[in-house]
Formats: structure tokens, sequence, C-alpha cells
């Protein structure tokens, strides 16, 4: 496919991919949201019903209170992570905190990876150096690289993603499982990209992937991208 | 319509939470209410051999989704009714619910008054299928 096709195609797949976070992520603040109103229903129920007497109102009060601003800031982290992603699409390319573009790719697929029984991990390093590339397209790309994973991992195995710089100033972005995949699982569904669109993207942001495992045979893979020169 | 106090109700949701409070809200208007936190779960409830008169059913959750679900209850258990609780922009979901043989279908976060409604209807009529 010529350029200006891989371009569509990627300008697509994306659109798909803030379409699929931005859903995900909305359903996640609608359950917060749900069970923050069935707590506040159940404390009026409590309280007109008449069957709990002053202390047994006191304690059951302070625990859906607490429970109520829990949730309340669960969903808001949520919403400050959706804001954050969706702001990530302003400038192709600018400087950002590699670790904060991961952390908050981890807790939008969250949701996702859990609907597999897989939990996902973001490993913050202490570096916070500003890196210079396309943010919201490494999210894509990460996301994408990840979909194999989450395919064919077994029910109750977990993932972790990290990023560290390397002694040439690239990023190493390592995700890791701690369960052998299952290969003859194919890898399928919304998140996985069409033929050759993984390689025109990782192209695009001038990196390589390379596979990796730990000393015990379990899989990973490491993306290395360098810095993107200013102007 | 029957009365609350003799409607059994199983409640299916993955999100605990929601479901054991909605529970206690129930269990507070007289309905009583077992809870399952997967479709297989619920599955195993109907297969031991408690016959729930309402199912209310969440759409999404892990392993055995909700529509799977409600295809193997309307086969296995035609006489139990069940209403779908479903998030908002899952219309279609719902549709393909109701194609399968829901009684009706909820959006979440559901009115309390709503639902009691909804489960005494279903409950009075068993028959699967919105009449």
């Amino acid at each position: 496919m010529k350029t200006g096709g891989m371009d569509e195609s990627l300008r697509r797949a994306m659109i798909a991919f803030h379409g699929r976070i931005v859903a995900s992520a909305t359903h996640e603040i609608q359950n917060h949201l749900a069970v923050i109103k069935e707590y506040s229903g159940l404390a009026g129920d409590l309280l007109a019903s008449g069957k709990v007497d002053a202390g047994q109102a006191r304690a059951r009060g302070t625990e859906i209170n607490w429970n109520i601003s829990e949730r309340a800031f669960e969903a808001a982290e949520l919403v400050d992570m959706l804001n954050r992603f969706t702001h990530r699409a302003d400038a192709e390319i600018c400087s950002f905190d590699p670790n904060e573009a991961l952390e908050e790719l981890v807790a939008l697929l969250k949701r996702h990876a859990g609907a597999r029984r897989i939990s996902l991990f973001a490993q913050s390093g202490d570096d916070t150096a500003p890196f210079r590339g396309n943010p919201s397209l490494l999210q894509y790309l990460v996301c994408s690289l990840l979909e194999p994973f989450l395919c064919r991992l077994p029910e109750n195995s977990s993932v972790a993603i990290s990023a560290v710089r390397d002694e040439q100033e690239r990023l190493v972005i390592s995700i890791s499982a701690d369960a052998a995949m299952d290969d003859s699982l194919e890898a399928s569904g919304q998140g996985v990209p069409e033929p050759g669109l993984l390689e025109y993207c990782l192209d695009r942001l001038d990196c390589s992937v390379q596979q990796s495992s730990t000393t015990s045979g379990l899989p990973g893979m490491r993306v290395i991208l360098r810095p993107l020169t200013a102007g | 319509m029957r009365e609350a106090k003799e409607i059994n109700v199983l409640l299916v949701d993955d999100e605990t939470e929601f479901a054991e409070t909605l529970a206690e809200r129930l269990r507070l208007r007289a309905f009583n209410v077992t809870v399952a936190s997967r479709a297989e779960e619920a599955l195993a409830v109907l297969d031991s051999g408690t016959r729930p008169d309402v199912i209310l059913l969440d759409l999404k959750m892990p392993g055995l989704d909700g529509l799977d679900a409600l295809g193997e209850i309307r086969s296995r258990y035609p006489e139990v009714a069940t209403i779908m609780l479903t998030g908002h922009g899952a219309t279609e979901t719902s549709m393909e619910g109701m194609r399968k043989g829901a009684f009706d279908y909820l959006l979440k976060p559901v009115d309390i008054g709503d639902l009691t409604a909804k489960i005494e209807q279903a409950a009075g009529k068993k028959t699967g299928g919105r009449q």
C-alpha cells in the first residue's frame, strides 16, 4: 500500500482506538456513578425505614459515606486519565513524560484486560525527563502490541509495562507477562491492527520491537524509540 | 400482582458493590434476593434446583457474557423471567437480548421504583418475552 493509503488507514485506526478507549472509560465511570447512586439510595432507604437505631444509623452512615467518597475518588481519577489521554492528540509531536503516558494508557485499558481476567500494571520508574515524540501514536502502538498478550494469556495472569531510558537516550518500553502464552489462540478483535499497519506505525515512530523473554521463558517484548529531533 | 415478599430475585452482576447495595435496597422492600457475580455462577444456582422468579442480568461481564447467559437461561429455564441491566449506548445489545427472550431491560443507573415495578410485573407474568 502507498504511504498515503497507510496514512489514511492509520488515521482510521487511531480514531477507532480513541473511540474504544473513551467508550470503555465512560462505561467504567458510569459503573462508579451507579454504585454511588445505590449507596445514596440505600442511605435514604435506611433512614426512611426506621429499622435502624441511632447507633446503627451512625455506623452504617459512616460506612456508606466512606464507600461513596472512595467511588467518587476513583471516578474522578478515571476522568483525569481520560482527559489527559484525549489531550495527547493536541500536538502530533511534543515533549512528554513517557511514564505518565503509559500510566494513563494502563489505567484506561484495565477494564478491557479485566474482561479477559488479566491484570495490567504500569511500573513507573523515577525517570520523568521529557521525551520528544508522538505520545498518541505511541499509546496506539503499545495498545496494539498488547492485544496479542490479552488474547493469548490464560486467565488470572498479569502483564507489566514499564519505560526506561537507555545510555543512548532511547526510550525502552518493556511489556512482560507472568505466564506463558497459548500460541494456538488467534489474536483477533478490534484492537488488532490490519496487516502492515503495525510496521508502518513503527516506521513513523522511528522505533523497533524486539521479542524478549525472561530466564524462565515467559513472554515479553521491548519497544525501542529514538527521540525525535526538534523542529 | 404478587407481594414483593413472595418474589425471589437472582441478581447477576460482576460489579459486586453495585449488586450487594442494590440487593440490600430490594431486601428492604421485602424481595428475596440472591447475588451472583458471574453468569457461570448464576447458571450453577439454577442448575442446583433453585428457581428464582426473576433474574436481573448485567449484560457486560467477564467470562460468559450476559447475552450468552441469557440464551442459556431461556433455553434451559424458560419459566424464569429475565430483566437485563445495561449501560447507556448498548441499545443494540439490549434489542438482541429482547430478541433472545428477555422480559425487558433497564438502563443503569436504575431507578429503584422502576426496577421494583418491573420485577413485580415480570414475576406476575413469568412468560418470557415482552408482553
